[in-house]
């Protein structure tokens, strides 16, 4: 187990190398440069634009940047070797000057009591944990239930809410949200402003863990169904256990383990996968931020966001990889 | 008991009815039996079809050019309300209603059906060549090109895909891909690089499976090619997964059109209305999205247009899954 952890982890230097260099050779293949593309149609004249160019190495061949970017690069003046993404340093964003990637990422705002959730990234992983908590705290109960009344009304019920929950993205299910509780009972403004409320993230957060939860809820109930038939729970109700003491001790305990496994992974999945959301709702966090440095053209920004998303993915996936061996042994790879 | 009597006399009409019945059913027909059953898939599958009519005979369709701006007709409201929140009265030309810009709602929508089940349909091609073909040769050859090939899929498999699509879009474009055809070409290409591994990895497990099988060891020593045994058994074994993949990821491919669509980066919009794609269902969730507070039954009428199809192929997907393979039943 421990060798292949080890080996997975290794693997993941070439995957990211491969996503980075994939990634950077398409944003270069766009026409244009950061400082040729000003939104408020100020246009940066040519000198400048050069000297900026050379100041960042964007005058250099297309490999010499990729190396820069990804390795590190000698500095001219002090003849100080800077060390690039391998280190975790993402490179100046072009376009939010005096910043580093990394800083606009995951640096909170300069105002009091800010903390890592009021950054960028914060954003996205705290809409990403309250979807989960939502997912969780409803669905895991919801699945149980619909075993334990197995083929009651209940259970349909469920059965019919995670079957829309699975089949319906969020993106269409978060269209309907604003229609309802927007415009027409007017609970929520159209474009929220003020993130800062905890109120604010109730309905989207509600609405990218609604598929979470369906999810979750499915999955605990076939996994509830498939314990209550084990031959240990026959005879704990043989031996005269209380009911209770059979669901909870011997049925929700084992029943619930591989339900756990799922969360790591769900978590990754919900915060590379707000984009969409954060764009709808207009929350201030990475994904949003990424469309706009497409169309800026800002480099560094595109390049450090799909490595940090793709980290999160790689992570993921071999968190799974990892507990589904642990919580199972028969399914252990290799 | 059996032995008293001969076989011959115990044999009677009803008895070869029967083993004629059941002789005659194929592994696809008992599949048939099981799918019609399921009265939710069998709904979806004529759901399905009436999509799939719009979309064919859209110009007969649609009332009203879809393209056509009508100055002074903005936000009409649809047939059920009487006066939109902009102040405008309902018309009976306009049965759903017009847009920002007076344009006939249900015609846009009706033109946008052909977009949008053509980049969820038409991808599920590119991406069953190169997954299929991937996933078979790692799982039949096993060893070193298995490990290669399944090495490659990881790569695949870490791209943020949503990621992946946008940057696309953005910086091709405006290539000659981009352009063609109102961009579906580039959409197609795009989408089946991003979501081929998870089926080459069913493909490689489906092909492990099936290589230990009999009638495999069977073919190979009576002399059979590794391309007759693709094609002739391992083939024809994986097509149920093959056609339940499918039917979950065409509404998976929808949704990515309309979410490109709606980040303004998916099919191309045509300004003239004789193009083969006009709008896109992508397009048209931007343009509801961002008048809801003139016309927000455009944004409810296309949300549920959308979702009406993408229930129905799910519906559609868990049918054939427990009809071609009633262990994987819940």
């Amino acid at each position: 187990m421990a060798g292949l952890i080890i080996r997975r982890f290794f693997w993941f230097i070439p995957v990211l190398f491969i996503i980075s260099l994939v990634t950077f050779l398409l944003m270069h293949s766009a026409p244009g440069g950061p400082w040729d593309r000003d939104s408020e149609s100020k246009q940066v004249d040519p000198r400048t634009q050069a000297l900026l160019a050379a100041q960042y190495g964007l005058d250099l061949p297309l490999w010499q940047q990729y190396i820069r970017y990804m390795i590190g690069y000698t500095d001219q003046e002090s003849g100080a070797f800077k060390c690039g993404a391998i280190c975790g340093n993402l490179g100046p964003s072009y376009r939010q000057r005096g910043k580093t990637v990394q800083q606009v990422m995951f640096e909170p705002p300069k105002r009091e009591n800010a903390t890592f959730f009021d950054s960028k990234f914060g954003y996205s992983i705290r809409l990403g944990l309250m979807s989960l908590a939502f997912a969780l705290i409803v669905g895991i109960p919801a699945g149980v239930i619909a075993a334990l009344k197995h083929n009651s009304i209940i259970d349909y019920f469920v059965a019919f809410i995670t079957n829309v929950g699975v089949a319906v993205p969020s993106f269409v299910v978060a269209f309907f949200s604003i229609i309802i509780f927007a415009v027409g009972l007017g609970l929520i403004p159209v474009v929220q402003k003020n993130w800062g409320n905890l109120s604010a993230w109730i309905v989207p957060a509600m609405v990218f863990g609604f598929g979470t939860l369906a999810q979750t809820a499915r999955y605990t109930r076939s996994s509830v169904l498939e314990v209550l038939k084990q031959d240990f729970v026959r005879t704990a109700r043989a031996k005269g256990l209380r009911e209770r003491g059979v669901i909870w001790k011997h049925t929700l305990r084992n029943a619930l383990i591989p339900v756990v496994t799922t969360i790591g992974p769900a978590l990754a999945a919900l915060v590379t996968g707000s984009i969409i959301i954060e764009n709808i709702y207009g929350i201030p966090g990475v994904g949003r931020d990424f469309v706009v440095a497409i169309g800026n053209r800002d480099y560094s920004m595109i390049m450090g966001t799909t490595l940090v998303y793709a980290t999160l993915i790689v992570v993921g996936n071999l968190t799974v990889d990892i507990l589904y061996g642990i919580v199972d042994p028969r399914i252990r790879v290799e | 008991m059996a032995v008293a009597q001969p076989a011959q006399q115990r044999t009677t009409d009803t008895d070869r009815n029967i083993a004629q019945f059941i002789d005659s059913q194929s592994q696809w027909a008992l599949a048939w039996r099981r799918f019609k059953r399921n009265r939710a898939a069998l709904v979806s599958i004529f759901i399905i079809l009436f999509y799939l009519f719009v979309a064919a005979f859209a110009p007969a369709l649609a009332s009203q050019n879809p393209v056509k701006d009508n100055s002074g007709m903005q936000y009409i409201p649809p047939f059920y309300r009487a006066e939109s929140p902009a102040g405008q009265q309902r018309n009976p030309e306009f049965i759903m209603g017009t847009d920002s810009q007076g344009r006939d709602i249900l015609s846009r929508v009706i033109f946008g059906t052909r977009s949008s089940l053509a980049a969820g349909v038409l991808p599920v091609i590119f991406v069953l060549l190169i997954g299929m073909a991937i996933g078979f040769i790692a799982g039949w050859r096993g060893g070193f090109m298995d490990n290669l090939l399944m090495r490659v899929t990881d790569i695949f498999f870490a791209f943020p895909d949503v990621l992946f699509l946008i940057l696309v879009m953005v910086t091709l474009g405006d290539s000659v891909l981009g352009k063609a055809a109102n961009g579906l070409p580039l959409f197609l290409i795009a989408l089946a690089v991003v979501s081929w591994a998870g089926l080459a990895r069913l493909m490689r497990g489906s092909a492990l499976t099936l290589k230990g099988r009999e009638f495999v060891d069977a073919a190979r020593s009576l002399g059979g090619s590794t391309w007759h045994i693709i094609v002739k058994h391992i083939f024809p074994n994986s097509l149920g997964i093959i056609v339940v993949w499918a039917a979950f990821a065409i509404p998976r491919f929808i949704i990515a059109e309309a979410v490109l669509g709606y980040l303004g980066l998916g099919l191309r919009p045509s300004l003239t209305g004789k193009e083969f794609f006009v709008t896109s269902w992508g397009r048209l969730f931007l343009e509801a999205y961002s008048n809801v507070g003139s016309n927000p039954d455009y944004l409810m009428f296309i949300s549920l247009v959308v979702s009406v199809l993408v229930i129905a192929f799910t519906f559609v997907g868990d049918g054939l899954r427990d009809a071609l393979d009633p262990r994987m039943k819940r």
